[in-house]
């Protein structure tokens, strides 16, 4: 006999211890008197609780119903929690202030919003920059061309054209 | 065999349709009919005779609370043994948290049961060690297994359960079963150096 086989004769001896044979027969009494304690004590709650349990563990597998509920809930969470894409995330900063002479530092700071609101950020297709409304700076009159000064003028204020897609921080007012 | 185990089913479903529409009498029998059965695996895995009766009453009334959702998908025995572990090892995680057993609160009492001694009489480890030293050696060496090993120990070799019935109670595949009962058996071999030759 080898030691797989008197290990399973060791276990099955364990067959052999019972209570005694007058539990049993008491069995059914003491069972009524416990779901009538149960009955009166237990509260709805624990009930429903307990019902809900039961009805998952019906389900042979619980893990899968327990996926499925955090799967819903996770969907839920992203549906409802999950801040709105904002516009102004995805604008591209092409004005920036005044040139100076050393090269803007770079800067890990993602702006905030409302950076981008105290300065004019992208060019919509077809939109000019309101300069008119730049002090010192006026349109030139219908069917005339700007002079050297007032184009002059004009790039200190919007800066030169290759600053699109520039990460520059702006300068402080 | 066959047979029998179908016309057991049959009565059980029966049984079950009457105690759900309300026959006491119905569910009693269903309740005499596997108290000993479960009173036994509840007892092995726990080794304690109250926790193994207060659990036993308890399988029983969560039972009669919940007969109404028993669709019979499966069988009546395959759901109440259901309920039996999953309550038995969940009270066991909380004993655990609380306090590990002590060994010397590990059952020692044993039925002189004749075919017991039978049997015990046969082997000359065995017989040379006492009874009652053997059950506390066995017991001790059944505690010191995790609490899903132990259920699979208890259903299977203790209880006779095929692999099939014990992966349905248990949820889990049977290849699950097979290897929790590989890795326990090999622990316990080592546990029971002392009664193996």
């Amino acid at each position: 006999m080898n030691k797989d086989e008197q290990l399973a004769r060791l276990l099955r001896l364990k067959r052999y211890e019972k209570p005694d044979p007058e539990y049993f027969d008491g069995f059914l009494d003491s069972f009524h008197a416990y779901q009538r304690k149960a009955i009166a004590t237990q509260s709805a709650a624990s009930l429903i609780w307990e019902r809900v349990g039961t009805a998952c563990s019906a389900l042979r597998r619980p893990s899968t119903a327990w996926a499925a509920v955090g799967a819903y809930a996770a969907v839920m969470l992203l549906i409802h929690v999950w801040p709105a894409p904002d516009h102004a995330a995805k604008t591209t900063l092409v004005i920036s202030g005044a040139p100076s002479a050393r090269p803007p530092a770079p800067t890990n700071q993602t702006p905030t919003p409302e950076t981008f609101r105290s300065w004019p950020t992208a060019l919509p297709a077809g939109e000019t920059i309101p300069v008119s409304d730049s002090p010192g700076l006026k349109p030139p009159a219908p069917g005339k061309r700007r002079t050297a000064e007032q184009s002059q003028d004009l790039q200190n204020v919007i800066g030169p054209a290759s600053t699109e897609g520039s990460t520059a921080e702006p300068a402080k007012k | 065999m066959a047979d029998a185990v179908l016309t057991d089913k049959q009565e059980d479903r029966v049984l079950v349709e009457r105690a759900q529409e309300g026959d006491c009498a119905a569910f009693d029998t269903l309740v005499l009919k596997y108290s000993q059965r479960l009173y036994a695996l509840i007892y092995h895995m726990t080794s304690h005779r109250e926790d193994a009766n207060d659990l036993l009453q308890e399988v029983f009334a969560r039972a009669f609370r919940n007969l109404k959702s028993f669709r019979g998908q499966s069988g009546f025995y395959t759901w109440i043994y259901t309920i039996a572990v999953n309550l038995t090892l969940n009270f066991l995680k909380k004993r655990n948290r609380r306090r590990m057993l002590s060994l010397d609160d590990v059952d020692s009492g044993i039925q002189h049961d004749g075919e017991f001694l039978e049997l015990t009489a046969t082997s000359d480890p065995v017989r040379e060690a006492g009874l009652n030293e053997l059950q506390q050696h066995l017991n001790e060496a059944l505690q010191k297994l995790s609490d899903d090993h132990r259920a699979v120990v208890t259903l299977f070799d203790i209880q006779g359960m095929p692999h099939a019935e014990i992966s349905r109670i248990l949820g889990v595949s049977e290849g699950t079963v097979r290897s929790r009962l590989h890795y326990a058996h090999k622990q316990l071999q080592a546990h029971l150096s002392n009664y193996l030759t």
